[in-house]
């Protein structure tokens, strides 16, 4: 904005500058032409004087030789019988005009303007063939001429006007942009990953009326977010109150039921409900783990869980390896404790699975669009074909009761879910994508 | 017989819990509000208070907070709230043990056992930690230390440790141990015991092939036996 505000403020200047100076440089040059031929026929009536008083050549000279000086003025005498006296000797047309017409004339010649002067000798002499003419060339004034100095003024006036213009808008750019960016860096901050609007103290700016409204607004809308998740927090705390507490009620039944067989067939169905029950209360404090943005780094994840898994393989007998493809921090958009519940479902179903020693291998890649894949593979029997893999509860009855359900649900919220196969271990491959943060 | 206080708000579960406690020879009082359960544990003394946090007068933790100003009498939380910060803090409120709701009678029966033996005058009298062979845990300090070498435990480990420490030559299952240990009675995965028990013997210096203390019942589970040697 302030770069923007800068080359505005310099075109209108610029143009403002153009619309004035060039007019001012003709109007100089003008100025100088005609002073130059104020003197040219200042000088042309001396000349025209001394050639009419008959004075003898030499005399001509001497005079022509004084008032030649060089400063953009040439006067010349031409005789009838083709002598000269005086720089650029030679006659044209437009000098035997003069002469023959007794009439003097003005023509633009090249650099300059040329005056041609018959000078009347009156008498016998007086015969137009035998008049001598006065040539006197002003040249157009350049830059050479008292013009240049002109010129620098102005030039310098228009410099300095616009450098004072940009400076101006710098200045007044700033005091918008300094503001704008001060809320433009809490908004930043308030969708960065990892941060609560609580880690964030509201904006204050002192800047234009405009943008103080804006911190404002904002801040209100920052205020309102809280209180929303505020109550999301406590009706979150009342779900697993209102949940948990009649399936204790239901438990304490149950555990009171005479029949045994009825005990157990009614405690299988709430460990079903429980862990509906679970999943919902989960579900509904996503936002107070992840925050306003999920967002962890797998790579640092997948080689914290790989690290703590090594104790059980090496105990096994089992070799775990991780192969990190990834050149840098890969940061997703999924918060650390649901990665961390994904790669302990994926890892557990492995080791549950893949009867040791079989190997097992997790990979972690970049993907070329963006995010990353995560690959769990093993060189156990594979997954049974036809089977419902993904369906929540069906990868065992040794595991969280959810599991690949869940990999399914975070991979899905953050990425673009997950896919099993064979790998090229010869057993079950699991790969998830996740999207960047 | 112990006597024991339930304070608990919700009609449906006070008189089951106060049955099932009965049932196992327990002497049962209850209170429906903080305030009532506070004036019951003064008045009556009892042996043990389960004390539930969601009142509808006072909060759990702030009757936690005020008992504790007047008694010293065990408490068990139990709670629908299974987050580790309110969990904590009842904890450093000065509760000895918590129950996540929904438990079953088995549960809590047990965690009433287990907390009454841990303050029976003559476990009192004696050193709070439970020493087995050169393995010391101290408990309300959550500390343990492997022949005077202080081991450096997660939480979770810690827990595992005491637990099966509390009932030396037990074999305790691995279901029995996301129960109590995990409190997840119904869910998790019997794997994620088998990884926290390969890291504890790393730290207690052992393996599953040649065992010091941690020996594993095949099919069965795990039990904490005084090192030989």
């Amino acid at each position: 904005m302030r770069r923007r505000l800068i080359v505005t403020v310099a075109a209108a200047v610029g143009m403002v500058l153009v619309a004035m100076l060039v007019p001012m440089v003709i109007l100089m040059r003008d100025y100088a032409l005609e002073d130059r031929l104020s003197r040219a026929a200042l000088e042309v009536q001396a000349t025209e004087t001394v050639v009419a008083a008959e004075s003898d050549r030499g005399t001509i000279n001497v005079y022509l030789d004084r008032i030649n000086d060089g400063r953009g003025i040439a006067t010349t005498v031409l005789f009838s019988d083709g002598s000269a006296i005086g720089p650029d000797p030679g006659e044209d047309e437009r000098v035997r005009e003069a002469r023959l017409t007794g009439r003097a004339r003005v023509d633009d010649v090249d650099g300059g303007t040329q005056l041609l002067i018959p000078v009347s000798l009156g008498g016998s002499s007086g015969v137009p063939e035998r008049t001598p003419v006065i040539r006197v060339i002003v040249e157009r004034p350049g830059l050479d001429s008292g013009l240049f100095g002109g010129l620098a003024v102005l030039v310098l006036l228009g410099c300095a006007l616009l450098v004072g213009a940009l400076l101006l808008a710098d200045r007044i750019g700033r005091s918008f942009v300094g503001p704008i960016r001060e809320v433009a860096a809490h908004a930043s901050d308030l969708g960065s990953p990892g941060h609560t609007v609580r880690d964030v103290p509201p904006v204050e700016v002192d800047g234009p009326q405009e943008v103080r409204d804006l911190a404002a607004a904002l801040n209100r809308l920052v205020a309102r977010i809280q209180t929303l998740l505020d109550r999301e927090r406590e009706a979150n705390a009342d779900v697993s109150h209102r949940l948990r507490t009649p399936m204790t009620a239901l438990r304490l039944r149950v555990d009171a039921l005479d029949s045994a067989e009825d005990r157990e067939r009614l405690s299988a169905d709430l460990d079903d409900l429980q862990a509906t029950v679970d999943a919902i209360i989960r579900e509904s404090r996503r936002s107070q783990r992840e925050g306003l943005v999920a967002a962890s780094d797998a790579r640092e994840v997948v080689a914290e869980r790989v690290h703590f898994w090594q104790a059980l393989a090496e105990e096994q007998g089992r070799p775990l390896e991780l192969v990190d493809r990834t050149q840098a921090p890969a940061v997703v958009g999924c918060s650390q404790d649901d990665l961390v519940a994904l790669l302990d479902v994926l890892l557990d179903n492995v080791f549950t699975h893949a009867p040791a020693p079989a190997r097992a291998r997790v990979t972690i890649a970049a993907r070329p669009g963006g995010g990353t894949r995560i690959v769990v593979e093993d060189a156990g029997p594979g997954f049974p074909s036809g089977a419902p893999v993904v369906d929540r509860g069906a990868s065992g009855s040794d595991s969280t009761g959810l599991g690949l359900a869940i990999v399914a649900e975070t991979a899905a919220s953050s990425g673009d879910g997950l896919t099993v196969g064979r790998s090229e271990l010869g057993g079950a491959s699991v790969t998830v994508d996740l999207g960047p943060a | 017989m112990a006597q024991v206080l339930i304070v608990e708000d919700d009609p449906r579960i006070r008189p089951l819990v106060m049955k099932a406690l009965t049932d196992r020879g327990h002497a049962v009082s209850s209170a429906s509000t903080g305030m009532a359960g506070l004036s019951m544990a003064v008045d009556q003394r009892p042996d043990l208070v389960v004390l539930d946090l969601g009142l509808p007068d006072v909060d759990g933790t702030q009757v936690l907070s005020m008992l504790r100003a007047v008694s010293d009498v065990p408490v068990i939380v139990a709670t629908a709230r299974d987050d580790d910060p309110t969990l904590v803090r009842c904890l450093e409120a000065g509760a000895d043990d918590y129950v996540v709701k929904p438990y079953t009678t088995d549960q809590l029966a047990a965690r009433i056992g287990a907390v009454l033996r841990r303050v029976s005058p003559g476990a009192r009298a004696a050193d709070p930690a439970i020493t087995i062979g050169g393995l010391r845990i101290d408990v309300p300090g959550r500390r343990a230390s492997l022949d005077g070498v202080e081991l450096d435990l997660s939480p979770k480990e810690f827990d595992l440790l005491r637990y099966l420490a509390e009932r030396p030559g037990e074999v305790v299952t691995k279901r029995a141990l996301l129960t109590e240990v995990w409190q997840q009675p119904w869910g998790g995965s019997e794997k994620t015991v088998d990884v926290h028990l390969s890291w504890l013997r790393r730290k207690l210096g052992e393996t599953a092939a040649e065992p010091r203390f941690l020996e594993t019942v095949r099919g069965v589970g795990v039990r904490l036996v005084p090192a030989e040697g």
